[in-house]
């Protein structure tokens, strides 16, 4: 049977700017802020969700149907805002469109914020190796 | 389907609790992240089926693992059999080996097979049934009885020993008349009828389960010589010889000639042959390393020469060692010799590979005869074995399988002694750090005896260094080395057959305390040794009597070396290997000018022609439409050899038809011109010419580097520089690279874009890297490369000067290398000539190296080597 490959994307969504809901004493490091922690609403249905109408809209029916068969979120974390999806290996950068193009969180929180793809890669153990790598990065950098 | 196992994430209301976002919380849900994924890539890793035939490392890995549990290490066979019975894949059993047969024997044998195993369990459940007594240990009366089969052997071995020293006693040796080669001992009758035209290695059991040998029709000298071993072994042995662990061959096929008289008469033998001739026989004089060498605490190595052939007929190379004079124990007790009238007589052993041994054993017999009072020629051939180990764990794999044997009345050995040496050498990595030439004497006992090894408790590096700086210093041997035993032909034979065997061993080491190594006993042979390091190539050499060699051998291949795994062993594509990477010549390929070299080509010759012609012909180079330049078609003589012939004769003239090869010329049309005697005619000044010395053709062996790019080849061509066409030869120099070339170059254009300097602001810096990026420049390369139209073609067949012999790329040096004959008189003429031209210094020793396929050639320096 012919190998179905994929490509795996690491994205992190990133808050610049804007103050977070809370309200806290102390003003956050510019570190804490951009990678603060995403609502819990964000689940993996709905970023799925979001995903197939960003590419919908940049690409039309053609995108949607050639991208969704092996669509899927592998990992989310909402609290260090980490996301590893797959894509179909021939149209990734179908989805990594839809993903830069996103200015906000879907719907129901509609935060503003960037998706930002940090990796891609073709087997999810150096995705996985490279959100690891990301998150010792800053915590050294949150520390300092 | 199956899915991987997900990776757990925390949501952000437990991270965060109360959305409060602080560092501590934030480094915490890191954290906690990171462990969950590890935990998912262990847990995903586990979970992979991997069956156990693929955790085998990659030098164990066989297609056929999968269907036979036997082809795979002990420590995963139960592993593979239970997967096999969960899997119901079908085991694939005795269907190979010898005896297996097909149809009715497979079936007769697997018939008995079952009969036996039927009979056994019967066998068992009787013995059960009868006595319900269960034996568990052995009873004293049982050990008694050990010890008296034990003790029965030890008092034969005892009588045998005391004979062998009667006969010592009673027998004077006679000086043998008429010198005979020795014949291979007698092999055991199962292995007789394939050692009748060529002998076994005494490992060759070892070897032919894991090397490619010499195929059986084919033999190499007559013997059976392991090739290359069957695993992947360039870069290991690179590795194992340059960088950690060790690299070992059985060279029990180098031959060994005994030479015994009076030492005048063997000075006279030695020097007909040339032994020392060069350095204005620096080497007989009276003092410095001549006398050490005579008085038997140095070995000499060089080139023997054919009577009074020296300098121009080589017959190989060859180390000499001479036995040193002391107190023998037959006159000691012997009353009537007549020891103090005559002068005492010595012992000198010849080793020389075979290939060059039958002419030497011929000039060697008939300067003995001679010789006045004569000197009697043994042939110790099957007598006496070696093995060569090199690399870094050598000396650490050799101090575990030689162990000297203890000194009588269990004393300790003079701090002078080899046997104290030995020990202290253990701390020395590199063999090149002792002084040059030493060799060092002693017996061993049978290294099987302590076997297996056990770690050597750390000694003091500081300390252990300081006292073996101190002994190589000032080499006590000097003074004290006795005379090795290895040159008595007794004490030879008395090792041989007291050897114990395998059974008995293994007895001992079961009756011995555990942990413990058995007690040594008299009757154990002491088995005589000689070693020696060499310098050049970086390794030790063992001589050992012949049967000895085996027990030895599997105490250096089982031996754990500090740096992991144990050494390699290699054959002889290794031996060439490790040669040319530590650029030294290999005899008898690298030597053409020897009988020996003519024979090794003419068979390299077969061979090659035979693997040409049997591929398809559009499969095959096309040697006659090669093309050259200034058309010229067409390869110089045959394509698949060193053309040797064409190079002395020159083209075929018109009426020779071409079909018709030319004479094939059996004795060698070559002479050999040595090293030294080339440098010196190359840097003499007035160019001296070789009418001098010789008017035959003459070859000398030099070492090949090219200047650009490319790898050597075997049988690439070699030419001159063109000495006929000026402007062919201009564009030759114009090759040469220097990297002023290019920044020397008047016109802007072609100079490289220069870096700016950091002062030019960033504004500046920018747009220059922008308009690079947008338009890069391009640097017309000066340099034209083959094929394209300005590189020069090849010069003409005068100007051909020779042809690699060893070529490849060097993993020691980091480029393609190689050895090559050239002809003296063309390079010598053409040396002459740049002189005269007063050539720039970069001009000398510029050839260019064509590959036998190619129509271009690319520029190179070579060297005497």
């Amino acid at each position: 049977m012919v190998r179905v490959k994929h490509r795996y994307l690491v994205a992190t969504f990133l808050y610049p700017g804007a103050p977070t809901a809370t309200s806290s004493k102390e003003s956050l490091s510019q570190v804490l802020q951009f990678n603060q922690p995403t609502s819990d609403r964000l689940d993996a249905p709905l970023l799925l969700k979001a995903i197939r109408q960003g590419v919908a809209e940049l690409f039309g029916d053609y995108g949607a149907g050639v991208v969704s068969p092996s669509l899927r979120i592998n990992y989310l974390s909402p609290a260090t805002s980490t996301a590893i999806i797959r894509t179909p290996r021939a149209h990734c950068q179908l989805v990594w469109a839809a993903l830069s193009f996103m200015t906000q969180l879907p719907d129901p929180i509609a935060q503003p914020c960037v998706v930002r793809v940090v990796r891609v890669s073709g087997t999810i153990r150096k995705a996985e190796h490279e959100v690891i790598r990301r998150a010792k990065v800053i915590i050294k950098r949150a520390q300092e | 389907m199956w899915a991987p196992p997900s990776v757990v994430s925390i949501p952000t209301s437990k991270a965060f609790p109360n959305d409060e976002v602080n560092v501590a919380r934030f480094v915490k849900a890191r954290e906690v992240e990171v462990r969950a994924l590890e935990e998912g890539i262990r847990s995903a890793k586990k979970s992979q089926m991997r069956r156990a035939f693929q955790d085998v490392p990659r030098d164990m890995r066989r297609r056929t693992a999968s269907h036979n549990p036997r082809r795979v290490p002990q420590r995963l066979r139960n592993r593979i059999r239970k997967e096999m019975k969960d899997d119901n894949t079908p085991v694939a059993s005795g269907k190979s080996g010898s005896g297996v047969g097909k149809g009715t024997t497979a079936w007769l044998r697997k018939d008995g097979i079952k009969q036996a195993k039927a009979k056994a369990k019967a066998r068992k459940k009787k013995k059960k049934d009868d006595d319900g007594v269960v034996v568990t240990k052995l009873d004293e009366k049982n050990e008694d009885m050990d010890v008296d089969v034990e003790e029965g052997k030890e008092k034969k071995d005892l009588r045998l020993k005391e004979t062998l020293l009667k006969s010592l006693q009673t027998r004077k040796p006679k000086a043998k008349r008429s010198t005979t080669l020795a014949t291979p001992p007698k092999p055991p009758a199962q292995f007789r009828k394939r050692q009748i035209h060529k002998s076994w290695l005494p490992t060759h059991l070892f070897h032919t389960k894991r090397a490619h040998m010499t195929p059986p029709v084919e033999p190499l000298w007559r013997f059976a010589v392991p090739l290359t071993p069957t695993q992947k072994s360039y870069r290991p042995t690179h590795r194992a010889s340059t960088l950690r662990g060790a690299v070992a061959w059985d060279m029990s096929y180098m031959a060994t000639i005994a030479l015994e008289g009076v030492e005048k008469s063997i000075s006279g033998l030695l020097k007909a042959i040339g032994v020392g001739a060069d350095h204005d026989g620096e080497l007989w004089k009276d003092g410095g390393f001549g006398k050490k060498w005579r008085t038997g605490t140095r070995i000499w190595e060089g080139w023997v020469f054919e009577r009074e052939g020296w300098p121009l007929k080589p017959i190989a190379p060859v180390v000499v060692v001479w036995s040193s004079e002391g107190k023998s124990d037959i006159d000691a007790t012997d009353p009537t010799s007549k020891v103090s009238k005559t002068p005492s007589k010595r012992k000198v052993f010849i080793r020389i590979h075979p290939a060059g041994f039958l002419q030497l054993w011929q000039e060697v017999t008939r300067l003995a005869k001679v010789q006045k009072p004569s000197v009697s020629v043994e042939d110790l051939r099957f007598e006496i074995g070696s093995i060569e180990i090199s690399g870094p764990g050598a000396t650490e794999t050799l101090q575990t399988a030689l162990w000297p044997t203890q000194a009588p009345n269990s004393e300790q050995y003079p701090p002078d002694s080899p046997q104290a040496v030995w020990k202290i050498l253990s701390s020395c990595i590199n063999p090149g750090s002792l002084p040059n030439n030493t060799l060092l004497a002693f017996n061993i006992s049978d290294p099987r005896l302590h076997h297996p090894p056990r770690p050597r408790e750390a000694t003091e590096p500081a300390a252990s260094l300081a006292l073996l700086n101190q002994v190589i210093s000032a080499w006590p041997l000097d003074k004290t080395l006795s005379p090795p035993a290895l040159f008595d032909r007794n004490a030879r034979l008395a090792a041989q057959r007291c050897l114990p065997s395998q059974q008995s061993i293994n007895r001992r080491k079961g009756a011995a305390k555990p942990g413990q190594y058995p007690e040594p006993r008299p009757t154990d042979p002491q088995i005589p040794v000689l070693l020696y390091p060499s310098r050049i190539s970086g390794s030790w050499t063992v001589i050992l009597p012949w049967k000895c060699v085996m027990p030895v051998w599997a105490a250096i291949m089982y031996h754990p070396l500090s740096t992991g795994s144990t050494p390699r062993f290699g054959g002889l594509k290794e031996i060439r290997q490790i040669a040319f990477e530590g650029s030294r010549t290999w005899y008898p390929g690298d030597y053409l000018g020897t009988a020996a070299g003519w024979d090794w080509e003419l068979q390299e010759r077969a061979v090659r022609e035979k693997e040409w012609s049997k591929r398809p012909k559009g499969n095959r180079v096309a040697w006659e439409s090669i093309d050259l330049g200034n058309n010229r078609k067409g390869e110089i003589g045959r394509g698949w050899a060193c053309d040797w012939e064409r190079l002395l004769l020159g083209p075929p003239t018109p009426p020779e038809s071409r079909a018709s090869k030319s004479t094939k010329l059996s004795l060698p049309p070559f002479q050999h011109l040595s090293s030294p005697i080339i440098s010196d005619l190359l840097s003499s000044n007035p160019p001296c010419a070789l009418r001098d010395i010789t008017t035959s053709p003459t070859l000398f062996t030099a070492g090949i580097k090219l200047l650009t790019r490319g790898v050597p080849v075997p049988c690439a061509r070699i030419y001159r520089l063109p000495t006929n066409n000026a402007e062919l030869r201009a564009k030759w120099l114009s090759l040469v690279p220097t990297s002023s070339v290019l920044y020397k170059s008047k016109s802007k254009a072609n100079r490289p874009p220069q870096a700016l300097s950091k002062d030019v602001p960033l504004h500046l810096r920018r747009r220059a890297l922008a308009a690079g990026l947008l338009a890069p420049v391009v640097v017309e390369k000066e340099i034209p490369q083959p094929g394209d139209k300005e590189y020069p073609t090849v010069p003409d067949e005068p100007d051909l000067i020779g042809f690699i012999t060893t070529g490849n790329f060097n993993l020691g040096e980091g480029r393609g290398t190689a050895v090559a004959n050239l002809l003296a008189d063309r390079v010598l003429v053409a040396n002459a000539e740049n002189k005269v031209r007063n050539g720039k210094v970069q001009e000398k020793f510029l050839c260019i190296v064509r590959e036998a396929g190619q129509g271009f050639g690319r520029l190179a320096r070579w060297e005497v080597v």
